[in-house]
């Protein structure tokens, strides 16, 4: 028995010792003809979205999503827009490191979250918003990239653009609500409770604000009523242009500040036709005082 | 027999070329292998002629995180900054040097290799913002260069600062500097110098941050010099901040400062053959054209 085993073994051993080619890859071909393949796959890729890509930029500080429009060429020059801005130009590389990336490697508005020296609302002087601009291809196809900022670890997001988005405000698909809104607010400051109704003061402010879209699906922000010095804002969630069915509650910032789960909705309606949003709410203040605020935004 | 050695001797040395002859394939192609690349613009053109032919310095404005340390938080340059930023470069430091060394040969021997550019000024944690670090005799990194401006005297003085300063660590890093210096103003140094409030010139130091250390005292001395030109130098030798009185004519502050400048001197005479107050000139001249350009 013990003399089948021994023989077994040996020719067990034999057969994988005349195997010459230990060394080789499970691949065809080399790391390196893959990452060039793969890297040339990308450029090519970015190359040849024919109006461009509109990117999604969530840096790590905050909860706002940043929206830019890019159109890379094959010479490493890539043209940006941001909001209303016009177009700049500046540089972009394709690099291997540990992963495929995408490196903004000169100037452009994608920096200006990043600048420590403080370029956007919220950013803090030597920190900036946390954001990124070396980014890790995670995945990408014709119609979408998925990045990873390398030092921040942000979410980021190249969406394949349609000739609307090569002029004009840059839009986010997804956020029906993002964009300027006209707005006019009325905010009933009662010197104790509604039910008293004492009116110790009323704030009445109108102009244009804008709704920035969020990290969270289908929401953005906006001013709550003449508070918005103080980072007091509305989040409003709508899925789909057409809805009517719009979803509203306050940010952090706004519920630290007043007395626990004191905000309440009285009314709300979205109009698709208009583009008109009416909300009434009610908090009670720190103090323990009632405020009722009337705002109406009209989308511009 | 003679015939069959020489036939034997033949086929080994054959058989061993060929057998040597077994060669792997190597892969040419690896990818970042010669440094990164890219089409290269006008300005690629313009710092290859000005800076990189000449004077062999690598002019690097495009990201590359591992030149940084990694606890800044940098941003790279706008690329309309890199050409006046070099030009005035060139022009308040490269130039002065030629033209007190004589040509170019000194300024080829003795710059720094790299000169790294980043858009953002590096602010540390405690609070303090560096404009600039060199390293090892090889390399220098110029922050916040976006804001940079031909046209804003205190930021064309303050960049020629910056390069000065830089520069005499590097020159410093190449020549030791004579350790008779350290001893000047030995209990002046501190940790505290972001904090002090006497008047450094009291003490014997042109800015505070010369205080933090003999190395950074020299650089700060060297370009202070330079960039005040000789006639201002003496002058606030004499009457550093005008509104401080008390800090007048202050024979011991005066003898210290004079001390370390014939120190300063005396090392650039005899480490590298410069005439200093020659070069004082030179670079007071070429900042006035900076200005006037």
């Amino acid at each position: 028995m013990k003399k089948y085993l021994a023989y077994t073994l040996l020719i067990a051993m034999m057969a994988p010792s005349c195997k010459k080619d230990l060394h080789s890859s499970v691949f065809d071909e080399s790391t390196d003809q893959r990452l060039n393949a793969i890297l040339a796959k990308y450029q090519s890729t970015l190359v040849a979205a024919p109006y461009g890509w509109v990117a999604a930029v969530a840096p790590a500080a905050g909860d706002e999503v940043y929206t830019y429009w890019f159109k890379f060429n094959d010479s490493n020059r890539v043209s940006s827009r941001w909001l209303d801005k016009p177009a700049v130009g500046s540089s972009y590389r394709l690099k291997a490191l540990q992963q495929p990336e995408l490196i903004f490697d000169t100037y452009t508005y994608l920096h200006l979250l990043a600048d420590a020296e403080g370029k956007v609302p919220g950013a803090k002087t030597g920190v900036g918003l946390q954001s990124d601009f070396e980014f890790e291809i995670l995945s990408g196809t014709a119609d979408s990239f998925v990045l990873k900022g390398k030092y921040n670890g942000i979410d980021a997001k190249l969406l394949k653009a349609a000739a609307k988005d090569t002029t004009g405000n840059v839009v986010l698909p997804g956020y029906p609500l993002a964009g300027n809104f006209k707005y006019t607010s009325v905010r009933t400051l009662y010197t104790t409770t509604q039910a008293a109704g004492v009116v110790a003061s009323v704030s009445r402010t109108n102009g244009v604000k804008t709704a920035p879209p969020l990290k969270y699906d289908a929401t953005v922000s906006i001013d709550y009523s003449d508070l918005g010095a103080s980072v007091w804002k509305y989040y409003l969630t709508l899925k789909n242009i057409t809805d009517t069915d719009i979803a509203v509650d306050i940010n952090p910032v706004m519920k630290s500040g007043i007395k626990q789960g004191s905000f309440k909705i009285l009314e709300k309606s979205y109009d698709p036709v208009s583009g008109r949003i009416y909300l009434k709410t009610f908090y009670t203040n720190s103090a323990g005082a009632e405020r009722v605020t009337e705002e109406t935004f009209i989308r511009q | 027999m003679k015939h069959l050695k020489l036939f034997i001797l033949t086929t080994v040395i054959i058989a061993g070329i060929i057998s040597c002859n077994n060669k792997e394939k190597l892969d040419p192609n690896i990818t970042g292998l010669g440094g990164d690349s890219w089409v290269p613009t006008a300005v690629d053109k313009w710092l290859y002629d000005s800076i990189v032919k000449p004077y062999n310095i690598e002019m690097k404005y495009k990201w590359d995180q591992s030149e940084f340390a990694m606890d800044l938080v940098l941003v790279p340059p706008y690329e309309n900054t890199v050409v006046p930023v070099t030009r005035d470069i060139i022009s308040m430091w490269i130039t002065p040097y030629n033209q007190a060394s004589g040509d170019t040969t000194f300024m080829k021997r003795n710059t720094p290799k790299q000169i790294m550019l980043s858009g953002s000024i590096a602010l540390q944690t405690n609070g303090n913002a560096v404009a600039g670090l060199a390293e090892g005799g090889l390399k220098i990194l110029l922050f916040g260069i976006n804001s940079y401006s031909s046209k804003d005297s205190f930021r064309v003085a303050d960049m020629a600062h910056l390069i000065h300063h830089e520069y005499t660590h590097i020159l410093n890093q190449k020549k030791n500097y004579p350790i008779e210096f350290n001893k000047v103003t030995p209990d002046g140094y501190t940790g505290n110098w972001t904090v002090a409030e006497e008047n450094p010139w009291t003490l014997g130091f042109v800015t505070n941050y010369a205080r933090k250390e003999p190395g950074e005292d020299i650089a700060e001395l060297v370009s202070t010099m330079l960039v005040m030109g000789r006639t201002r130098y003496d002058s606030t030798l004499y009457h550093p901040f005008p509104g401080d009185r008390q800090a007048w004519n202050d024979p011991n502050a005066i003898q210290l400062l004079r001390t370390k400048e014939k120190i300063v001197v005396d090392y650039f005479r005899e480490s590298y053959n410069i005439d200093f107050y020659d070069l004082q000139t030179k670079v007071q001249q070429q900042i006035y054209k900076t200005l006037h350009q």
